[in-house]
């Protein structure tokens, strides 16, 4: 378990105090994948910084199954970073080693033996897809291909964490889709407590089970990655949750609805069906669906009937559907 | 000056000089500027590695003050003009080897102006690794020392090769000039024969010789950079090559 007590941590930026995190609480269990979004500058990528302590945070707490990491001796930390491992947005392979050299590398500086670290390293390389690799350098392979050898390299330490900063950002969208479901499968059959940092939403939707949404160096929100997306208690969270592109200030002043799809089929033709079966007719004022192995994610805003009735009829049929929720959008021209 | 195209005699005597002295020139450049160059690496190395993981924010930070003297010795070694600092040390070299002249006497100014000049290209090099390599290293539970030998050095092996044949032929070039204070190798026979007792075609033979010498090894150099450095594709190796042919001239 992971323990972030109070953790703050002050940069000096010419010269002025700046709060990248501002007394941060989480708790992440084992064998979660727990997801920290937020928008550039909020702070995540110190946040996981300060779990190994890259960085050292200001002040509070880094407790790993109740052990304090800023309490710890340079040589105890050292030991303690071998088990939390990291992927990078960079990937950040030796350039001057082949993939083979570059799994096998943590194993070498902490003295595991030559010959098993070879053998553990192209098992790693078929657990990674990549087997053909081993005698390939990095500048010969895809972005994908270097985050699977990154990742291969990160699982060779046998670690207990693993934590990707923001590491689908430097890729397309497919390849990203591949890279989330090798991590994915790689929690199932080890148990390894992952931490996801990103900035998309749809990479929190693909593989996390708890998010935290940071703004400003402050958690906002926390919860299973349902809660939180269904029901947004925060603007923050509001922002992250709405469709790319909508501006809450631009929308109708009444009568909008979010409605969000957890997982139920995507073969449900829903706004079809709402018109159809309920006659009502609803405008859709921004959507942002994914498709992901035959299930529904993702968000859409609905502009409701100005008529009540017909607006109601609208909300309690789709009240009415499995995996999906709803909330009101508040009136935000008041 | 080329008197000697007329005078078959004067001709022979210049090849007869030639013969007599310039294999032993050869080798005692060669030998002199190897030497040189291993121990200006022995100091400038390590003196370049703690210039970059000592500094703030660095590796394995050291206090302030010992990275400001280094610093100010560093620069102050490599603003002495190498002909003075030739002088300076020659009690130096009668202090370390008993005498001032000769080839080993040559090695000891070669080293002491040579080696803060490798100190700053090892320095340079380093400074190129990418911080979020080092970053992961440390992630991994890397020590600052493992992080220098594993890290720093091997994925700035390119790097260091044209550095280091960068050095090598400034030594070379120094060595030569050091004829002037009795010295030995092909910078003496030049200067000893061909300008001082005007034996012209002997001057022009040993310039030559250093001349082919610099091209032989700036070629070898730079075909090892290339071999060695993952980074680049074929056609990349191609551009870079060209690239690669612009040098530093001196110490400073």
């Amino acid at each position: 378990m992971i323990e972030l007590r109070d953790l703050t941590k002050v940069f000096t930026v010419d010269g002025a105090p700046f709060t990248a995190l501002d007394k941060v609480d989480l708790t992440i269990q084992d064998g979660d994948v727990f997801g920290v979004i937020g928008m550039s500058g909020a702070g995540k990528s110190t946040l996981v910084r300060c779990v190994n302590l890259l960085e050292r945070p200001t002040s509070g707490q880094v407790l790993i199954d109740g052990q304090d990491l800023c309490a710890m001796s340079q040589k105890e930390l050292i030991a303690q970073r071998r088990s939390i491992a990291m992927i990078f947005q960079q990937f950040n392979l030796l350039m001057q080693r082949t993939c083979l050299k570059n799994i096998c590398f943590p194993m070498e500086i902490a003295g595991v033996p030559a010959a098993q670290a070879k053998k553990r390293a192209l098992e790693l390389l078929d657990i990674v897809g990549l087997p053909d690799k081993a005698a390939a350098y990095p500048a010969q392979l895809s972005g994908g291909q270097k985050q699977r050898i990154a990742i291969a390299r990160a699982l060779a330490s046998d670690p207990k964490v693993l934590m990707c900063d923001e590491a689908t950002s430097a890729l397309d969208p497919k390849t990203t889709r591949d890279i989330l479901r090798l991590i994915k499968e790689i929690n199932r059959s080890t148990g390894i407590t992952v931490i996801v940092i990103t900035h998309e939403m749809s990479v929190i939707e693909e593989i996390c089970s708890h998010v935290a949404i940071l703004d400003h160096g402050k958690v906002a929100e926390t919860g299973t990655v349902e809660e939180v997306f269904a029901n947004p208690r925060t603007e923050a969270g509001r922002r992250l949750v709405y469709p790319d592109g909508v501006v809450i200030d631009q929308l109708p002043a009444v009568n909008v609805i979010r409605i969000a799809f957890n997982g139920g089929s995507s073969y449900e033709p829903l706004i079809a069906s709402l018109a159809i079966d309920c006659g009502v007719k609803v405008n859709i004022l921004g959507a942002d669906t994914r498709n992901i192995d035959g299930k529904a994610f993702g968000t859409m805003l609905l502009g409701l009937p100005e008529n009540p009735e017909e607006a109601a009829k609208a909300v309690q049929y789709i009240k009415g559907q499995p995996n999906v929720t709803m909330e009101e959008v508040r009136d935000y021209h008041v | 000056m080329f008197d000697f195209l007329s005078d078959p005699a004067a001709m022979a005597e210049e090849l007869d000089i030639l013969a007599q002295s310039l294999p032993m020139g050869l080798w005692e450049t060669i030998y002199s500027t190897v030497l040189s160059t291993v121990l200006s690496y022995v100091i400038g190395l390590p003196l370049g590695v703690i210039m970059v993981v000592g500094e703030p924010g660095g590796v394995r930070p050291l206090p302030r003050g010992v990275m400001s003297v280094l610093n100010t010795v560093i620069n102050l070694l490599r603003s002495v003009p190498f002909l003075i600092l030739m002088m300076m040390v020659i009690p130096l070299s009668r202090l370390i080897l008993g005498t001032s002249v000769g080839t080993m006497a040559l090695v000891v100014p070669l080293v002491i102006a040579a080696f803060p000049f490798v100190s700053r290209l090892v320095e340079a090099s380093l400074r190129e690794a990418d911080k979020g390599v080092v970053e992961a290293a440390q992630s991994m539970g890397c020590t600052p020392f493992q992080i220098i030998w594993k890290v720093l050095l091997p994925e700035c092996l390119p790097s260091l090769i044209t550095g280091f044949t960068t050095a090598f032929i400034t030594i070379l070039s120094y060595g030569a000039m050091a004829g002037i204070i009795g010295g030995g190798g092909l910078g003496a026979i030049a200067i000893n024969y061909g300008y001082y007792r005007k034996k012209y075609l002997v001057m022009y033979v040993a310039v030559i010789v250093l001349v082919v010498l610099v091209q032989i090894f700036q070629s070898v150099g730079t075909h090892f950079a290339l071999a060695l450095d993952r980074r680049l594709s074929r056609s990349g190796k191609k551009r870079a090559r060209k690239e690669l042919h612009g040098d530093k001239a001196g110490f400073q």
